[in-house]
């Protein structure tokens, strides 16, 4: 189970709305396109359904408090189909549960760049493993230390510079790419420098 | 969290890249809370086997308990040290390192202790296992204040702090130590066949640090 991972074209966007108790409330039509699941399938399910059983609660916890408290938030995610395959997002994470007109929380996600997925894959694959042997106060730890190694203090900041900042990550997951020139390369050898060129020519369209 | 029992040595040794460092990160009591990639290669352990455990694991037999003690009254008082050290892998096996452990501390007190590690040439590993040997033979006969004392008394005969004992054992002034230590490369491949040696000489003649 999980173990094929799915190529998702760096063009396409999903978005998913959670409700006030973290359960589904609205996914896009690229969010069925990708997953194989129906809105039937997830409409009112635990957000959980979506989301690899191995992504490190350390990681999740984290992005939880940040919405709580800055109303936003980014994480790189790793999520399941219906099939029972895997793919990789950059996500950001809106909190917009205390809005009177369409109140909820969220979630934008976009391909991963190959080159940083590498390198989470690997990070959480040990704070999964961690947290399972020590617990959650060492894989924090672990956590912390690995920011510190590549001069980040928290996980975002560790994306932002992953992306050259803030600002051009928002671009990327804020961007329709759809040239035709990038659809015949391969997304899983594209790293960010490559997709970002492509970004950079594009316009913003925003969601909400 | 179970502890790691510590392995049981076997006599041979594992060549170090002397491009690549090898990275921890403890709290103030010695319990490993990070370690880099190079750590987890070189010692053979996994990170949910190694975080959370005391340093000690690595810890080689052969290492005199009175450098432990000489080590930990300095890093205690704030200051950063050198030390060169025998490390055990969990194979069994040993590397050798020429440690810097840097304590930090907030409000006054130490809360953690940053390590890095590099090769040392073979000729430093045999000068220092014959000083080493001494210690431990005065460990089993006289306990460790003796080869403490021993140490200390070595230190003045020769008119040397510990520091200048650990920059005259490396051949290399106190700047230029801190640039090998500081060297560093992202392509791993790069220095599997160099010589602590030639690895040392050619990061104290760079003016900055290595980029590639």
């Amino acid at each position: 189970m999980f173990e094929i991972e799915k190529i998702i074209e760096p063009d396409i966007t999903l978005v998913c709305k959670l409700n006030n108790d973290g359960s589904i409330g609205f996914i896009n039509k690229a969010y069925t396109d990708i997953t194989g699941f129906s809105e039937k399938d997830l409409t009112g399910e635990s957000h959980e359904i979506i989301q690899h059983p191995k992504m490190p609660k350390t990681i999740l916890e984290q992005v939880w408090k940040n919405i709580h408290t800055n109303e936003k938030s980014y994480i790189i995610g790793k999520n399941i189909t219906k099939n029972g395959e895997y793919f990789w997002t950059v996500a950001d994470i809106t909190n917009r549960l205390g809005q009177s007109k369409n109140p909820g929380i969220f979630i934008r996600k976009k391909y991963l760049p190959s080159n940083i997925k590498d390198e989470i894959a690997k990070l959480y694959e040990i704070l999964y493993g961690i947290e399972n042997s020590g617990g959650m106060e060492i894989a924090e730890k672990y956590l912390k230390g690995w920011l510190e190694e590549r001069n980040s203090k928290s996980f975002e900041e560790y994306i932002f510079n992953q992306f050259g900042g803030e600002k051009n990550l928002k671009k990327y997951l804020t961007t329709e790419v759809n040239d035709k020139e990038l659809f015949s390369t391969d997304p899983s050898s594209m790293n960010i420098d490559e997709i970002m060129e492509f970004v950079k020519k594009k316009k913003r369209r925003r969601f909400w | 969290m179970k502890r790691i029992e510590r392995p049981t040595p076997v006599n041979e040794e594992i060549k170090l890249n002397p491009m690549r460092t090898i990275m921890s990160k403890t709290d103030a009591k010695g319990i490993i809370e990070y370690a880099n990639d190079y750590f987890m290669e070189i010692s053979g352990y996994k990170e949910w086997e190694l975080m959370g455990q005391p340093h000690n694991v690595i810890r080689h037999p052969d290492m005199p308990k009175s450098i432990f003690k000489i080590l930990w009254d300095r890093i205690n008082q704030g200051m950063p040290t050198y030390a060169l050290v025998k490390n055990l892998a969990k194979d069994g096996r040993y590397y050798w390192v020429i440690a810097y452990f840097i304590p930090v501390s907030k409000e006054g007190k130490i809360i953690n202790h940053y390590a890095k590690r590099k090769a040392i040439p073979d000729e430093i590993k045999d000068e220092i296992t014959s000083l080493y040997n001494m210690l431990l033979e005065l460990e089993k006969t006289g306990g460790m204040e003796a080869a403490e004392a021993y140490f200390l008394s070595y230190l003045e005969e020769q008119k040397m702090s510990y520091d200048e004992f650990i920059f005259d054992t490396m051949r290399l002034s106190e700047k230029e130590l801190k640039k090998y230590m500081d060297a560093q490369i992202t392509d791993e491949s790069l220095g599997l066949d160099m010589s602590a040696e030639e690895a040392i000489k050619n990061s104290v003649k760079k003016k900055r640090r290595f980029f590639w």
